[in-house]
C-alpha cells in the first residue's frame, strides 16, 4: 500500500471526478414504487385486471373545486374543459377522461369532480410527467389539484432530493466539527469526511451504472447516502486512529501503515462484512423497494470498506506524521482513560449490571409490542405537500375509501353479465354492501339495492344493447370477455387494519363460494405487501444472524462470542423498535421533530432498520472484540483482555458513534416521515449500542462467561490467526 | 434472560404476520321481496314532485292547432334516474309531428343532478328544456334545431289512478305509482322558422315512478286516447320474448274524471298493419283495432305519419316509436291520442346509432 500510495489516490480522485459527473443523473433511474411482487395476490389481480381491460398505465388525476358551482352545471364545465384542454397537446397524454362522462367522478356533493388523464409512460417513471401537467393547464376559476401515485411519487422525489441535501448539509459540517473534536487536526479529521464524501460520491455513481440495468427506488438515494457517509467516516476514524496509534508507538510511516491495514483494517474487513450481510439480505425480498435498497446498499458499503482500506492507507502514507498538523486542540485519547476502570467495576459486579441493563432494554423495548404495521400512503407526506392536498381534497369529497378502493377481478367462463354470474355478483354485493366496513359498492350487480336480482338479470340479458344508460356505462366499465371486476370502496382508510381485515373476509367467502376471484387495490396491496414482508421477514432475519454468527466466529474462533454478540444486538435493536413506535407511532417528540404522527409503523421501517442496523452496531462489537482478543491473545486473563479491549477502544468507539450519531440526526431533518425514522432509529440503535451494550452489558456477560468466551470446537481452533 | 429476549423477539414476528386476520366474516341475508301492499297511497299534488327511487318520468303528449287551424302533434319526456351515491341522471326526449306538412321531427337532451334527495317541487330542467308545476297545472319548453314549444298545461279533469291503486306490481322486476292527467287544456306558443304562433289543444300526462328499470322482456306498447264524447282510454300491454301478452291493464275515464279500471279480459286490441322503418329497419305496428265489449266501444287507431320513430340511444339507450294518431270508428273521426310501441327494434340488432348528444344542466 505504502509503495502504491499517489497511484491509489489518483485512482480513488478519477473514480470521485468521473462520479461528480454521475450522481446528477441518478434522479433520472429512480424509480417510483416498488411495493409490488407478482406473487402476491393484489399483483396477480392487477395483471388479470389489464389482460382484460388493458395497461392500466399510471392515471393522474386533475381534481376540480368549486366552493358554490356545481360540476353539472355549464359554467363549472367550461371551465374545466379550458382547463384540460391543452393537455391533449403533451405527446405522452394518451387520453383525457372528462367527469362529464363519468359520475362515478362527481363527488356527491358536486363542488368536485376530476378527469383521469392516462399516460404513455411506464408507471414508475410516470412521476416525471407531473410537472409538464402541472405547467400546461389551462387558466381556470375552479380550484385545481393533481392527484394521483404518480404526483405523490413526483413529491416524494422532489422532497428525498431536498432531504438529502439538507441532511449532506447538515451532516457533513457537523461530522467534521465532531472529527475535529476527536482528533484534533485538520488532517486526521479531513481524512474520514474526505472517505464519507468520497464513498457516496463514488457508490452513487456504481449506483447510476448498476441502475442502467436494475431497477432502484426513490427511497434508496437517501439511505444509500446515510450508510456511505456513516461507514466512509466511521472506517476512516477507525484507521486513522489506529495509524496515531502506531505512530505514537514510534513506528515508521510505512510499518504504521502496515499494521494499520492489517489490525483496523482487518476489523474494517469483518464489521463492513457484517453490514454487507445485512443490507443483503434485504435482497431476499421480492420488493423492489427493499431489494434495490439492499442492492444500494451493499454496493456503498463495498465502497466504504474498499476507501477505508485503500484510500485511507494511501492518504495516511503521503500525510505520515503530518497526520496529526494543524492542530486545534489536543484531545485526551489513547490508550489510558477511564474505560479500562469502568470494565473493572462493571466485571465485579457483573450480575446485577447485566440484569439492570438488560431490564432496562427489555423495557426500552416494550412499546415495541403493541406496533401497529401498515404501509403508506399519501398521508405520509406534509399537510403542504400538492399530492397531500389533493389526496385529502378527495378524501374529504368522495369518502376515506375511494381514494384506494379495492377491485375484485372474477373470472366467469359464461361471461360475467350471463345470469348465474349476475346471481353471484350480486349475492357479493349484498354481502359487502350489509358489512359496516364498506362504505360502497360498485359491480355489475351493485348498481343499487333497490334493483332486484331479476331486473339485473333481465337489464344485463341483451349485453350489447343495455338499455338504461346508467348500467349500460357500469357494464362498458365493470365487464370485459369473461372478466368482471367490483370496486369496493372502504368506510375506513385503506392503511387501517379493519381493511386488512375485510380484505380476508373476501378472500375467506371466495373460496367458501368457490369463486375464480382475485382481490386488489389499494388496502388488499398494503395486506398483501405487509404479509409478504413479514413472511419473508424471519428468513432476512435468520440469514443475517447466521451469516453474522459465521463471520465473528471466524474472526474470534469462538462459539460463544459471536453467539452473545448477535444476542446482545437483537437486545439493542428492540430497544430502538421500541423507541421508535413511542415516537413515529405514537407521537412522543413529534413537535419536536415536526412530524404528523401516523398511528402506525411504515412496514417497511422495521426491516430496513434491522437489515442496516444490525451490521452498524455489530461495528462496535467487532472493534471492542479484536481489541478483547488481542489482549486474550497476547496471553491476559478473561477479565484483564476485556478491560483492555475496552480501555484500548473505548475512545475511538465513543468517537466513531459519534460521528455516525452525527450524520443520521442529520437526516432527522428530513420532511420524509420514513427516512426520518431510518435517521433517527440508527442514531438511537448505535448509542445504545456504543453507550450501553458496549460500556455495560458487554464486560458484564464476558464476565459472567468467563471461560466458555473462548470455547470452540478442537476443529476451528488454530485454523485462524487471530488478529494481532 | 436472553432466552426470554429470544422469546420475545419470536413472539413478535408472529404479531406481525398475524396482523391481518378477518376477524369478521361477510354474510349474506337471504333477499325479502319487497310488498307493493306497504307503499303509501298517492297523494296529489305532492306526488307530482320528484321522488327517490330508481326509475321516473312525466309524460307530455297532445294535439294542438295553431290559430290557423294547423295540427301539430308533439310529445315531450322527461326521465329522472336515481342511482345510489351517483349524481341524479337526465334525459329528455321532444319530438313534434307536423300533421299537415307530413314532417315528424325530434331531439333529445341529457343533464345530471347532484345526487341526494330530490327537490319538493316539479322544475326540473334538462338542459334548456324544462317542466315545471305551476299553478293549477304544469309549463314546458323544449325546442327542436328550428323550432320551439312553450305550453301551460292545465288539467280539465282529475288524475286518474291507474290499477285502482295508482300502483303496479311488475314483481319480481320491481314496482311502480302510475297515474295521469288525460285531459289537460294546452296553450302556448309555437316558434318555427323565426314565427311565433299561438297554438292550443289537449294533452295527456303521465306520471310514473318506481323501484323498476325495465320490465317485460319484449317490450310494451302504450296507448292514450282522447275521445270526442268527452271520454278517455289509456292501456298499457306488456310483452315477453316471444311476444306473449305478460301484463294488460287499462283505464277507461268518463266524460267527469271517474276512471274505471280494465283488466285484460275486458279489452282486446289487435294490430291491423305493419310498417317498416327505413332508419333502423325495425318493423311495427301501424294500426289497431281496440274493442271495449262492456262498453260498446270499438276504435280503429291509425298514425297520422308511419314515420315516428325515435332514435333515442345517445340518451336513453333505445328506439322506439311514439307518434300522434288518430281514432276512428265506421269511418268517422272520433278521436286522437298517442301510441308508444318498444321492444320492435333490439339495439344489438340495429346499426350503429349516429346521434350523439352533448350533456348539458339541470336545475
Amino acid at each position: 500500500m505504502f509503495r502504491w500510495r499517489w497511484l491509489v489516490i489518483s485512482l480513488w480522485l478519477a473514480a470521485g471526478v468521473v462520479g461528480l459527473f454521475a450522481v446528477p443523473q441518478v434522479g433520472s433511474i429512480l424509480r417510483a414504487g416498488g411495493f409490488s411482487a407478482d406473487g402476491i395476490e393484489a399483483e396477480q389481480a392487477l395483471a388479470r385486471y389489464e389482460a382484460a381491460f388493458g395497461d392500466v398505465g399510471a392515471p393522474i388525476q386533475i381534481v376540480f373545486h368549486h366552493d358554490t358551482l356545481r360540476a353539472n352545471e355549464p359554467e363549472f364545465v367550461a371551465q374545466a374543459m379550458v382547463a384540460l384542454a391543452p393537455l391533449s397537446n403533451l405527446p405522452e397524454v394518451t387520453a383525457v377522461l372528462p367527469f362529464w362522462d363519468q359520475p362515478a367522478q362527481v363527488s356527491p356533493s358536486g363542488s368536485t369532480a376530476y378527469a383521469m388523464v392516462t399516460v404513455d409512460i411506464e408507471p414508475e417513471f410516470a412521476h416525471h410527467i407531473v410537472p409538464a401537467l402541472r405547467e400546461n393547464l389551462g387558466p381556470t376559476d375552479l380550484d385545481v389539484h393533481v392527484a394521483g401515485a404518480a404526483v405523490f411519487y413526483a413529491d416524494i422525489q422532489a422532497l428525498s432530493e431536498a432531504d438529502l441535501q439538507r441532511s449532506e448539509a447538515i451532516g457533513l459540517p457537523f461530522a467534521l466539527i465532531t472529527l475535529l473534536l476527536v482528533f484534533g487536526s485538520i488532517p486526521a479529521a479531513g481524512i474520514p469526511v474526505l472517505a464519507g464524501g468520497a464513498s457516496v460520491v463514488v457508490g452513487l455513481a456504481a449506483i447510476w451504472g448498476v441502475g442502467q440495468f436494475t431497477s432502484f427506488s426513490i427511497f434508496a438515494l437517501n439511505v444509500v447516502t446515510l450508510v456511505g457517509l456513516g461507514l466512509g467516516a466511521d472506517y476512516s476514524l477507525f484507521l486513522v486512529s489506529r495509524f496515531r496509534e502506531e505512530l505514537a508507538d514510534g513506528r515508521t510511516t510505512a510499518e504504521a501503515v502496515e499494521r494499520t491495514v492489517a489490525t483496523a483494517g482487518r476489523a474494517v474487513v469483518f464489521s463492513g462484512l457484517a453490514v454487507l450481510t445485512g443490507l443483503s439480505s434485504l435482497m431476499i425480498f421480492e420488493f423492489m423497494m427493499l431489494r434495490s435498497i439492499g442492492v444500494g446498499g451493499a454496493i456503498v458499503v463495498l465502497i466504504a470498506m474498499a476507501a477505508a482500506t485503500t484510500f485511507v492507507p494511501a492518504m495516511l502514507a503521503v500525510l505520515g506524521p503530518r497526520v496529526n498538523a494543524w492542530r486545534i486542540w489536543r484531545p485526551r485519547l489513547g490508550p489510558r482513560n477511564g474505560w479500562g476502570r469502568l470494565a473493572h467495576a462493571v466485571m465485579r459486579r457483573p450480575v446485577p449490571v447485566f440484569l439492570g441493563v438488560t431490564t432496562f432494554l427489555v423495557v426500552l423495548g416494550l412499546p415495541f409490542l403493541h406496533v401497529r404495521i401498515s404501509a403508506p400512503d399519501a398521508s405520509v407526506l406534509t399537510t403542504d405537500a400538492p399530492s397531500r392536498q389533493a389526496f385529502d381534497l378527495l378524501r374529504t369529497e368522495f369518502g376515506e375509501g375511494h381514494v384506494a378502493p379495492l377491485f375484485l377481478v372474477s373470472v366467469f367462463p359464461e361471461g360475467p353479465l350471463s345470469a348465474e354470474a349476475i346471481a353471484a355478483q350480486h349475492r357479493l354485493g349484498r354481502a359487502l354492501k350489509e358489512d359496516p366496513r364498506v362504505a360502497r359498492v360498485r359491480g355489475l350487480a351493485s348498481v343499487d339495492d333497490r334493483i332486484t336480482l331479476p331486473q339485473y338479470q333481465l337489464l344485463y340479458r341483451d349485453a350489447p344493447a343495455i338499455g338504461d344508460p346508467y348500467v349500460r356505462a357500469i357494464a362498458g366499465t365493470l365487464a370485459r370477455g369473461n372478466t368482471s371486476v367490483m370496486i369496493v370502496e372502504p368506510s375506513v382508510a385503506s392503511i387501517s387494519p379493519e381493511v386488512g381485515e375485510l380484505v380476508a373476509a373476501i378472500r375467506e367467502y371466495r373460496d367458501a363460494e368457490g369463486l375464480d376471484l382475485l382481490v386488489g387495490g389499494g388496502g388488499a396491496g398494503l395486506t398483501d405487501f405487509v404479509d409478504r414482508l413479514y413472511t419473508d421477514f424471519p428468513k432476512a432475519v435468520a440469514i443475517i444472524l447466521s451469516v453474522t454468527f459465521v463471520v465473528l466466529a471466524i474472526l474470534f474462533r469462538s462459539i460463544v462470542l459471536p453467539l452473545k454478540a448477535v444476542l446482545l444486538n437483537v437486545l439493542s435493536l428492540l430497544a430502538s423498535f421500541g423507541a421508535l413506535v413511542l415516537v413515529f407511532q405514537d407521537g412522543w417528540l413529534s413537535n419536536v421533530l415536526r412530524f404528523e404522527p401516523l398511528g402506525f409503523i411504515e412496514a417497511t421501517l422495521p426491516i430496513i432498520l434491522f437489515a442496516l442496523l444490525f451490521g452498524l452496531s455489530m461495528d462496535y462489537e467487532v472493534f471492542l472484540l479484536s481489541r478483547v482478543k488481542e489482549a486474550y491473545d497476547e496471553g491476559h486473563s478473561n477479565t484483564d483482555s476485556v478491560a483492555i479491549g475496552l480501555e484500548r477502544s473505548g475512545s475511538v468507539i465513543t468517537s466513531a458513534a459519534l460521528v455516525v450519531i452525527v450524520v443520521c440526526l442529520a437526516f432527522v431533518t428530513a420532511d420524509i416521515v420514513l427516512i426520518k425514522a431510518v435517521g433517527l432509529g440508527a442514531a438511537i440503535a448505535v448509542f445504545v449500542d456504543a453507550a450501553i451494550v458496549r460500556s455495560l452489558l458487554v464486560p458484564a456477560t464476558m464476565r459472567l462467561l468467563g471461560r466458555w468466551n473462548w470455547w470452540a470446537p478442537r476443529w476451528m481452533s488454530g485454523t485462524h490467526r487471530g488478529l494481532r | 434472560m436472553v432466552v426470554r429476549a429470544a422469546l420475545w423477539m419470536a413472539m413478535s414476528l408472529w404479531l406481525l404476520a398475524g396482523c391481518a386476520d378477518a376477524a369478521q366474516p361477510l354474510r349474506v341475508d337471504p333477499a325479502k321481496p319487497f310488498d307493493v301492499a306497504t307503499l303509501p297511497p298517492i297523494s296529489l299534488p305532492r306526488d307530482d314532485a320528484p321522488h327517490d327511487n330508481l326509475t321516473e318520468w312525466w309524460y307530455v303528449t297532445g294535439h294542438l292547432q295553431t290559430e290557423e287551424g294547423h295540427p301539430l302533434g308533439f310529445e315531450f319526456v322527461v326521465f329522472e334516474s336515481m342511482r345510489e351515491g351517483a349524481p341524479t341522471g337526465y334525459a329528455a326526449h321532444f319530438a313534434i309531428t307536423d300533421i299537415g306538412q307530413g314532417e315528424f321531427t325530434y331531439a333529445e337532451r341529457t343533464a345530471t343532478g347532484p345526487s341526494g334527495p330530490p327537490p319538493a317541487e316539479l322544475n326540473l330542467c334538462v338542459s334548456e328544456w324544462s317542466i315545471r308545476r305551476i299553478p293549477g297545472g304544469f309549463s314546458i319548453v323544449a325546442s327542436l334545431p328550428e323550432a320551439a314549444l312553450q305550453l301551460e298545461l292545465l288539467p280539465t279533469k282529475p288524475a286518474v289512478l291507474h290499477n285502482e291503486t295508482g300502483v303496479l306490481d311488475f314483481s319480481p322486476f320491481g314496482w311502480s305509482y302510475y297515474y295521469s292527467y288525460p285531459r289537460v287544456d294546452a296553450r302556448g306558443v309555437w316558434l318555427k322558422e323565426g314565427l311565433t304562433r299561438p297554438v292550443q289543444g289537449t294533452a295527456w300526462i303521465d306520471h310514473q315512478w318506481g323501484d323498476f328499470i325495465s320490465v317485460g322482456t319484449g317490450g310494451w306498447d302504450w296507448f292514450s286516447v282522447q275521445l270526442a264524447d268527452g271520454r278517455d282510454f289509456t292501456a298499457s300491454v306488456v310483452r315477453d320474448d316471444a311476444d306473449n301478452i305478460v301484463m294488460q291493464y287499462g283505464t277507461l275515464v268518463d266524460e267527469v274524471g271517474a276512471p274505471r279500471h280494465l283488466t285484460a279480459r275486458e279489452f282486446s286490441i289487435q294490430p291491423t298493419e305493419a310498417w317498416s322503418s327505413p332508419h333502423t329497419g325495425a318493423t311495427y305496428p301501424s294500426g289497431w283495432r281496440i274493442e271495449i265489449p262492456g262498453e260498446a266501444l270499438r276504435m280503429n287507431v291509425q298514425p297520422f305519419l308511419k314515420d315516428q320513430e325515435l332514435d333515442t340511444r345517445a340518451s336513453t339507450g333505445v328506439v322506439y316509436w311514439e307518434g300522434a294518431v288518430e281514432v276512428t270508428d265506421q269511418a268517422q273521426r272520433i278521436g286522437h291520442g298517442y301510441v308508444e310501441l318498444t321492444g320492435y327494434a333490439p339495439v344489438s340488432q340495429l346499426p350503429p346509432a349516429t346521434n350523439t348528444v352533448a350533456p348539458g344542466g339541470s336545475c
